[in-house]
């Protein structure tokens, strides 16, 4: 039940975008403060709340629920402080299934912390859904929960609280989904070791062979990547899974970022829907090669100096964008440097 | 002598003759070519301001990097190639080895006093953004050169920067 279209209206910064015809994987490029992120952190918490409505013992409704979680997420003082600046605005809110259920809500700038989502089907989802920030999380983690559930503090926001969470679910023995397998075995090749949560000590720690670290020596990048495995190796992740990443580039190297994209290619195989938000070359001509090498279509969103966002797809080729369009610019800085006369 | 207009894979480029001359117009080039298999690049030009010798080779299309990375390979190798030859070739006239002697081109070119070398690969038409990684890889292949001819630069260019830089028409 992965995404097939959304459309977001007078949200924070973004004042109109549209997406249709999503695919395994979608990229997000934009120049900064753009709305790349409050687009994820939107998708995010409409998946996020399907997902945990109707759990276990909650009794929250659909609205409770998602209403927490746009607060939790965006972490603003009253949920009409998202609501993008202009007179008599209002934050209109579509995501639409590929089983063709959605989500709709809108609302002013006078809603303090409670929504109506309109009346539409709705299936809730018994999968789990991710975003995965920039930064690791892994060495903060006692703090982001004490901050996020036992303090109840705004600082760390609650795609944090919900990831370190997710990772405390423990390691599944047996068989895992074929694919996630393998992919578990490329992301412990990249650095040749895993993320392991030792028990005994309360604490994470890399393992290498038989040698332990301390997570707080651990490279970043390698403990970006030991979240990844983690959440595939406990089964928090499925094939049904959304997996919205922020700047999957962060600490890591031009091999390693292309590494991480094969896998996440096989990972979409699979079935899992990724949103991807970058600022990357790299990133962007990875996905570029992989689209174009796989028939894929990939499709991209992008923003222009206006903030107005438009859609294309990257197997159609390179879409004009302020990334490769600066690695042009540099490229041809390198040339004017060089006498011609 | 005086400017003299050529064109290549549908580039017009002008040079001054004294300055200047394409190998395959130079006498013995069918020999040199067919029977002993030496591969040229498209233009020798001299750079007396700065000291320097321009090896030009003039391309109608590439193979894209990525999408069709074999095909890619081979076409740097030719490259390399065109560039190895042209360059061995001009020092071995500037020496006296070569069969085609030095007294073939302007006295411009004697004595020999050139201090650099440029490589320069123009593809006509090409999309502006694959040039950097085409030229990245061409830099990379012909890291030698920097040692055996000084060569300073590697660069790759399309008809819109060879336009600018006045290379061609």
């Amino acid at each position: 039940m992965a995404i097939k279209s959304f459309n977001l209206q007078n949200f924070g910064p973004l004042a109109s975008i549209q997406g249709s015809n999503l695919g395994k994987i979608n990229l997000i490029i934009g120049a900064n403060s753009t709305g790349k992120t409050f687009l994820l952190k939107a998708l995010y918490s409409v998946m996020r709340s399907l997902e945990e409505c109707n759990r276990g013992d909650d009794r929250r409704t659909f609205d409770e629920v998602l209403s927490d979680k746009l607060y939790w997420t965006f972490q603003a003082d009253k949920l009409g402080d998202l609501v993008t600046k202009g007179a008599n605005n209002r934050l209109q809110c579509q995501v639409s299934m590929q089983d063709n259920t959605s989500v709709n809500f809108e609302f002013g700038q006078d809603t303090t912390k409670k929504i109506v989502v309109a009346e539409s089907e709705r299936h809730y989802r018994k999968d789990n859904s991710v975003f995965l920030p920039p930064k690791e999380v892994l060495s903060l983690s006692k703090v982001i929960l004490k901050s996020g559930l036992q303090d109840r503090v705004f600082g760390f926001d609650a795609t944090y609280v919900d990831l370190v969470l997710a990772l405390q679910s423990p390691l599944q023995r047996g068989r895992n989904y074929d694919n996630f397998s393998t992919s578990r075995q490329k992301l412990e090749g990249m650095f040749s070791g895993r993320i392991e949560f030792d028990q005994s000590n309360d604490k994470w720690i890399y393992k290498q062979g038989n040698s332990k670290f301390s997570i707080n020596t651990t490279a970043e990048g390698i403990k970006k990547i030991g979240i990844f495995d983690t959440l595939l190796g406990n089964r928090y992740l499925t094939p049904e899974s959304v997996i919205f990443i922020d700047e999957p580039e962060s600490a890591l190297h031009p091999t390693a970022i292309s590494q991480l994209l094969d896998i996440i290619l096989a990972l979409a195989d699979n079935g899992i829907q990724f949103f991807i938000a970058t600022h990357s070359y790299f990133v962007i001509k990875k996905l570029y090669i992989l689209a174009r090498g796989n028939k894929l279509s990939l499709p991209v969103f992008i923003a222009n100096q206006d903030n107005q966002w438009q859609q294309a797809d990257l197997f159609d080729g390179m879409p004009e964008n302020e990334i490769i369009n600066e690695s042009i610019r540099l490229y041809e800085a390198e040339l004017d440097i060089l006498a011609w006369d | 002598m005086g400017l003299v207009q050529s064109i290549e894979s549908n580039m017009t480029f002008q040079y001054d003759s004294d300055y200047g001359y394409r190998i395959d117009m130079l006498p013995f080039y069918g020999k040199m070519s067919s029977e002993y298999y030496v591969k040229d690049c498209d233009f020798v030009l001299l750079k007396k301001k700065h000291n320097q010798l321009w090896f030009i080779e003039a391309k109608s299309s590439t193979p894209h990097p990525h999408t069709n990375s074999d095909v890619f390979a081979d076409f740097i190798d030719e490259i390399v190639v065109k560039f190895n030859d042209s360059i061995m070739l001009y020092f071995a006239m500037q020496l006296n080895l070569s069969k085609t002697p030095l007294s073939l081109l302007s006295n411009k070119f004697q004595p020999f006093q050139e201090r650099a070398t440029r490589l320069i690969l123009v593809i006509n038409g090409f999309d502006a953004a694959w040039l950097p990684p085409v030229q990245d890889e061409l830099n990379k292949r012909c890291k030698k050169y920097r040692w055996l001819a000084n060569v300073q630069d590697v660069v790759v260019i399309n008809d819109d920067l060879a336009r600018k830089y006045k290379l061609i028409l």
